[in-house]
């Protein structure tokens, strides 16, 4: 079912790879700009929180986008996983990797159960339920009971400090890449990296490979026919139990694994900062990658990735800017984050309900695009003659008749995802 | 035993007032089956405004807290004009966005202007004690805030039973099509009851602020908004006197909870309204007195 991908996309992904690698070492060099009097010192770990921001946002992608499970919980999620993944490395001694897949499992078996109850509560109902777990998080690994494994309001610490391994040339890579005309000279340099820099790029890249890992399996669970069953029980469940789906078995594993992923992103979340603290885990947490959803679209993988930098850059933007002509002070070195998120949220909803990355809306255009071409060379006759393969997509000319529609609608309404 | 009294009356105390905030969460709920997650962030602006007009401009506190509840009662008909009702009321994703986004912006917009220090609202209630019982103090705060909950719930009854207004809002929660078709305004008769629900709110995070135990801050309704979002929920979000129910049980069990278990201290009581919200959803999926939804295919 895969569609050839074209030579511009082509370009594109290589082009957006090519970029992706070079970035951390223009990043460690913390290149400076100076906008309207305001110093913005870029850095490696915004751009490895953007990564960790994705992934948690395509959790979100998975179980309100694709599933229409109205579920909040997602905050609660991140947050347990950056803890187990903590709590495993520091008392089990496990390796962080191991740690980071061990807490993505017991958060994707914490979500399966959560989604046992979630089945007989519905719409909002759910939301207020479930934003009462992201909400109790902080209160949750504060309780005495269990302060010893979680640090109560201190939270916790890595222990060490990240290395990078000595079989990756990482310190020695901006020797070749100081060579690329224009940015090299300038932001890259040929000197190799000093080892702490050359842990954060090893943590940068560590984090994207296991962020691409997820990007890759998700996409791979949510293609053909669970994702036809997703979409089918998000629009419909009753048609889509009718037409066959278990809908109770599809909703509570989409709630495994999108927590599972929740999970993941936590641990990646504590991967790159080495350290967790309660309060990064609550409601605003939870409101923050919402917010990443609407902005990429709810629906589109793609969408959870610019969701994800917006995640990671609106709050560094607004925190380096502190003069704008015309705005107090006190508006901009204050909350300004969660103001304008907030406000932006509402706005975005309003504005571009389907997000900046639409597949329903990119599927309408492609299908008009068609449609116009269809119509400038056909001959003037009306509707497909005998013997004349009926217009449809080459995807579904292999079925009959009746399920060739149904499935030709399904797959506009998915927006031949990939 | 005295001690189990003080409890008591703690619990009975933040119970109602947690109650009260459910019961503006359970009337728009009612009318348009949405939540307004930005409800205690409202509220928390409506208690600022109070404080602003009796402490900065010293004005009678009371006369302060009618203006504050007249002028949320706006900004609830602005808000839901403005941005609620061009969603579609099938579609609850948009506006549970819109709340929360709402919900951001109102907390770092007050503490932008306000800033993190706590502030103290003058009381509104009688200070002492109304009866003692050894050292369980039942304070006159207590018993004010239980009857001005207890009388906000009556009166709502009596509107929603006695007048047409009333009539008219139990049409709309009843049936959106039908009581448009006969002719009844809905879009107004919804915004008037996002209007009556801010200037609860406003009421209710009031009075709890106004408790000389605790002080106004930004952030002083996240944790009452919890509470009031699982006490609606345990009482069933359709039904006004389940969220009394819900609130005192809540508001009990919290201060019960926190007082004889010793592994849950006072300042976490949120975990109890999570575990209360858990036992009772297993039970009754729709709360204790909502009513039991009926899908038709």
């Amino acid at each position: 079912m895969l569609k050839k991908w074209s030579v511009r996309s082509r370009a594109l992904v290589g082009l957006a790879g090519l970029v992706l690698l070079v970035l951390p070492y223009i990043l460690v060099n913390s290149p400076t700009f100076v906008v309207a009097g305001n110093t913005i010192a870029l850095g490696t770990d915004t751009a490895s929180y953007a990564v960790v921001a994705a992934v948690g946002v395509l959790s979100l992608v998975l179980l309100l986008g694709r599933c229409g499970q109205l579920s909040l919980a997602t905050g609660f999620f991140v947050g347990a996983g950056a803890y187990l993944s903590m709590i495993f490395t520091i008392e089990l001694h496990a390796p962080f990797p191991v740690a980071v897949v061990g807490a993505g499992v017991c958060c994707g078996l914490l979500g399966a159960l959560l989604g046992l109850p979630a089945l007989r509560i519905r719409g909002t109902y759910l939301a207020l339920v479930t934003i009462t777990l992201a909400a109790v998080f902080p209160a949750l690994v504060r309780l005495p009971a269990i302060k010893e494994w979680t640090g109560g309001s201190n939270g916790l610490l890595l222990p060490g400090v990240p290395e990078a391994p000595d079989w990756l040339p990482i310190a020695d890579a901006p020797r070749l890449l100081g060579r690329i005309p224009v940015i090299g000279p300038f932001y890259i340099g040929d000197r190799p990296l000093s080892s702490a820099q050359a842990g954060t790029v090893w943590t940068y890249f560590a984090v994207l490979l296991a962020a691409g890992l997820v990007f890759w399996l998700v996409a791979g669970i949510t293609r053909g026919r669970i994702g036809r069953a997703l979409t089918a029980t998000r629009d419909h469940e009753v048609g889509s139990a009718a037409s066959g789906v278990n809908t109770a078995r599809l909703i509570v594993t989409t709630y495994g694994v999108s927590s599972a992923v929740a999970g993941i992103s936590g641990g990646l979340y504590a991967a790159v900062f080495r350290i967790v603290a309660p309060e990064t885990f609550g409601l605003t947490l939870a409101i923050y990658l919402l917010f990443g959803l609407i902005l990429g679209g709810q629906r589109s993988a793609w969408g959870a990735v610019i969701g994800g930098i917006a995640v990671a850059y609106l709050p560094f933007l607004t925190g380096s800017i502190q003069h704008v002509p015309g705005i107090p002070a006190r508006f901009l070195s204050g909350p300004t984050a969660s103001l304008l998120l907030g406000i932006l949220l509402v706005v975005l909803a309003l504005l571009i309900p389907g997000g900046v990355v639409d597949p329903e809306r990119s599927a309408r255009r492609r299908r008009d695009r068609a449609v116009r071409a269809t119509k400038d060379e056909s001959p003037p006759h009306d509707g497909p003659t005998m013997g004349e393969e009926p217009s449809a997509s080459p995807m579904t000319s292999n079925l009959s008749g009746a399920e060739r529609s149904a499935t030709t609608m399904i797959a506009e309404r998915n927006g031949h995802q990939q | 035993m005295e001690l189990l009294l003080a409890r008591l009356f703690d619990g009975v105390a933040n119970g109602t007032l947690y109650a009260s905030v459910a019961l503006s969460l359970v009337l728009i709920y009612k009318a348009t089956a949405l939540i307004n997650f930005a409800q205690g962030e409202m509220a928390m602006v409506g208690a600022f405004l109070t404080y602003v007009l009796a402490v900065e401009l010293n004005l009678n506190i009371l006369v302060a807290l009618v203006i504050a509840m007249v002028a949320s009662a706006l900004f609830g008909v602005v808000v839901h004009r403005t941005i609620i009702s061009r969603f579609d009321e099938h579609e609850h994703l948009p506006v549970v966005l819109v709340t929360l986004g709402l919900l951001l912006a109102l907390n770092a917009f007050v503490a932008i202007l306000f800033g993190y220090d706590t502030r103290r609202l003058p009381s509104l209630l009688p200070q002492g004690s109304a009866v003692q019982i050894g050292s369980a103090n039942l304070r006159w705060y207590t018993l004010g805030v239980l009857v001005v909950s207890v009388g906000v719930l009556a009166l709502l009854t009596i509107l929603l039973r006695r007048t047409n207004i009333g009539l008219a809002f139990r049409a709309v929660a009843t049936n959106t099509e039908s009581a448009r078709l006969v002719g009844i305004p809905v879009s107004r008769v919804i915004t008037l009851s996002w209007a009556i629900a801010a200037a609860i709110g406003t009421l209710a995070a009031t009075l709890y602020v106004s408790d000389p135990l605790r002080q106004l801050d930004p952030l002083v309704m996240e944790r009452v908004l919890i509470f009031a979002a699982a006490a609606a929920v345990l009482g069933g979000l359709d039904s006004l006197w389940g969220s009394l129910a819900g609130g005192l049980l809540l508001g009990l069990s919290e201060s019960l909870v926190t007082g004889y278990v010793s592994w849950i201290p006072p300042e976490l009581g949120m975990v109890v309204a999570l575990i209360c919200l858990a036992l009772v959803l297993l039970w009754r999926p729709s709360g204790l007195f909502g009513s039991v939804q009926v899908a038709r295919v």
